[in-house]
């Protein structure tokens, strides 16, 4: 059942079993989920089915430590939340990920990845993922491709799946809707979280819409799914019982603040006869692809953290500034005059993306490139960019606050302070270092490593990319002196309220959040089944 | 007669096919690596070489030949120093010992 908050039909005080907060990837896979086990569900979310600038703008926010990309765009406020623009690339996290790791702090989940695989599994379906299969040699074998032959006790081929993206908002609409019993109301903006006077359990919420029509909602458990940043938001905010906000006695929502830093951190140089069709290729056209990763025996030897790195295309990177080259110009006009040559220029074609311009160029052109600096009594080579996408350490000093501007709604905007670590750093340049050694070892190609990263004195590129991925930061810990929230996702110190999210990962991985917060969000669904009816009423 | 000739065309065409077996040995020899690993100079562009080279020279101030027979012998040198280790950073490249050395030995000799 829809309804929008807007309407007049609806009661000043909604009541349920369980509330869920956001119609993201958690909250929709939890409330079908919860639909599945019999469960009746309340979906609330902020925006409606369509994107609109004005929700939209609620996200906004600022950031004052490495630069970060606009945080009012790197998450979207309306029913299917960011699946809304996601890439689709799916992969869980690994064992290691999981494990107490003595060189990296405050790493340690409280469960086991053993713990999430029947999750995963399930998560796979809801992604329209193919098998739960990550082996290389599994996807060697299905797609008839090969992996490069590295030693595996240094390097592996680390497997990603991808998802058609699903977008959830469209995929699953009609299975919300058409619940019996799930209750979805769009337009309903969480404004304030109301504690009972000792603290220990959520009263009931505060909602508004956009012209400040007001509800109260009372549950007997509550599910935060708003998204990681939007979550501690709304935790640090609700600070009417407990001043420092809600969950928050420990001085730990909105820390450890961990993205996956997306940087160009080597050249590398292959030869043209090196097999590289099981790797991301940049077209995402393929179910599976891989990346270089290191393999988790190494990491505990030389006490690294996790780490992937793919390889896009020097040739195509840089072409738009080539091609202003006169000696690009020159040779390109010679070709218009060569026969049968004519019609491959003509498929020269320009695509706008991301507001900047990039040239797209038939194969034959990039082979030409190739073939025009390619010098003579050399042998033919492939030059690529290796971009790293690695784990971040978990840093109590990265973290976001509210910020003394507010919304429309009057909540404090949020405020991100985007820190990484010397060893964020040299666990990028060390496993650098080892696939460079395993490339000469092969006599496939060499890697140059860029300047930055040898550079003691430049601590990170003035901008570093990521994957609008956002964790940790009401981070996952039995004890309550270093998690926010423990193993079943209950915040510690208040009976009913849970958060499904990547704000509860403990540490980062590397793999995209989005496969892990599904699994999450459906163990979630299966402890709220078996232990709601023990929440303690109001 | 007959067999003279038979004989004589038998020796040259023995001493044809060796020659061409010999020819094409040495040629594997000493133009080809143990599994195809061509070396830094087969492969890496000359703005390159001349990076490394470059810096190399600012930092070394002296140089030890490699004494080496073939490059054969100097492949096998740079897959076992990649093995165990025995690499080098040259303006940014993961390099092995030996192959900078003969980089370097081959470009200033």
């Amino acid at each position: 059942m829809h309804q929008t908050l807007n309407s007049d039909d609806i009661e000043k005080v909604i009541e349920s079993d369980i509330c869920i907060i956001g119609a993201g990837a958690a909250g929709i896979s939890m409330a079908m989920e919860l639909d599945k086990l019999g469960r009746s569900v309340l979906l609330l979310e902020s925006g409606n089915f369509e994107f609109e600038q004005k929700t939209q703008a609620l996200n906004k926010g600022y950031s004052i430590g490495q630069a970060y990309y606009p945080l009012q765009s790197s998450r979207l406020r309306f029913f299917g939340g960011t699946t809304g623009h996601w890439t689709g690339q799916c992969a869980p996290l690994d064992d290691i990920d999981f494990e107490e790791r003595d060189w990296v702090k405050n790493s340690g989940w409280p469960i086991k990845k053993s713990d999430l695989d029947p999750y995963y599994i399930k998560a796979h379906e809801i992604c329209e993922l193919q098998e739960y299969e990550y082996s290389s040699e599994y996807w060697e074998a299905k797609l008839e491709k090969k992996a490069i032959e590295f030693d595996e006790s240094l390097v592996r081929t680390k497997m990603w799946q991808k998802s058609a993206p699903t977008r959830f908002g469209t995929k699953y609409r009609n299975n919300i809707i058409d619940s019996k019993n799930i209750r979805l109301i769009t337009d309903a903006n969480l404004t304030k979280i109301n504690l009972t006077e000792y603290g220990n359990q959520v009263d009931y919420l505060k909602l508004s819409t956009l012209k400040n029509k007001t509800h109260t909602v009372k549950a007997k458990a509550f599910v935060m799914a708003c998204g990681a940043l939007q979550n501690v938001r709304h935790l640090l905010n609700s600070n009417n019982i407990i001043n420092k906000g809600v969950g928050n006695e420990n001085d730990l929502v909105g820390r450890f603040f961990m993205e996956h830093p997306h940087v160009d951190s080597a050249d590398m140089v292959l030869l043209a006869n090196t097999n590289m069709n099981l790797y991301y290729d940049g077209s995402l056209n393929s179910n599976a692809f891989g990346m270089f990763s290191t393999s988790e025996s190494i990491q505990r030897v030389l006490k690294l953290q996790n780490y992937s790195a793919r390889i896009e295309s020097k040739d195509s990177k840089n072409l738009a500034i080539d091609q202003d080259s006169e000696d690009v110009t020159k040779k390109l006009k010679q070709w218009e005059n060569l026969d049968g040559r004519t019609k491959k220029m003509n498929t020269l074609r320009k695509v706008i993306g991301d507001g900047s311009t990039d040239w797209i160029i038939d194969k034959f052109v990039i082979e030409e490139k190739q073939r025009l600096r390619q010098e003579d009594d050399k042998l033919e080579t492939s030059h690529h960019i290796l971009n790293t996408r690695s784990e971040q350490s978990p840093n109590p000093d990265s973290r976001v606050d509210l910020a003394d501007t507010k919304d429309a709604l009057g909540i404090p905007h949020t405020r991100l302070n985007w820190q990484l670590t010397e060893s964020d750093k040299s666990s990028i340049l060390n496993s650098n270092l080892i696939l460079g050694k395993e490339l000469g070892r092969l006599g496939i190609g060499r890697l140059k490593i860029n300047d930055w990263l040898l550079d003691e004195k430049i601590e990170w590129p003035k901008f570093l990319g990521g994957g609008w991925h956002h964790m940790g930061i009401t981070r996952m810990h039995e004890d309550p002196k270093k998690g926010v929230v423990d193993k079943n996702c209950k915040v510690h110190s208040i009976n009913n309220l849970f958060i499904s999210s990547s704000s509860v990962f403990t540490t980062s991985g590397v793999a995209n959040p989005t496969l892990t917060i599904v699994a999450l969000s459906l163990r979630l669904a299966d402890y709220l089944n078996k232990h709601v009816a023990r929440i303690p009423k109001v | 007669m007959k067999r003279r000739i038979f004989l004589k065309n038998s020796l040259i065409a023995t001493s044809v096919i060796s020659i061409g077996t010999l020819t094409f040995i040495n040629t594997c020899s000493d133009s080809q690596n143990p599994n195809n690993r061509p070396l830094l100079h087969d492969f890496l562009p000359e703005d390159d070489i001349t990076g490394i080279i470059n810096e190399y020279l600012i930092q070394n101030k002296k140089f030890d030949k490699l004494n080496v027979k073939s490059e054969n012998e100097i492949s096998i040198m740079i897959k076992s120093d990649f093995i165990e280790g025995n690499t080098t950073i040259c303006n940014g490249w993961v390099l092995s010992q030996t192959e900078l050395k003969y980089l370097i030995q081959k470009n200033i000799s």
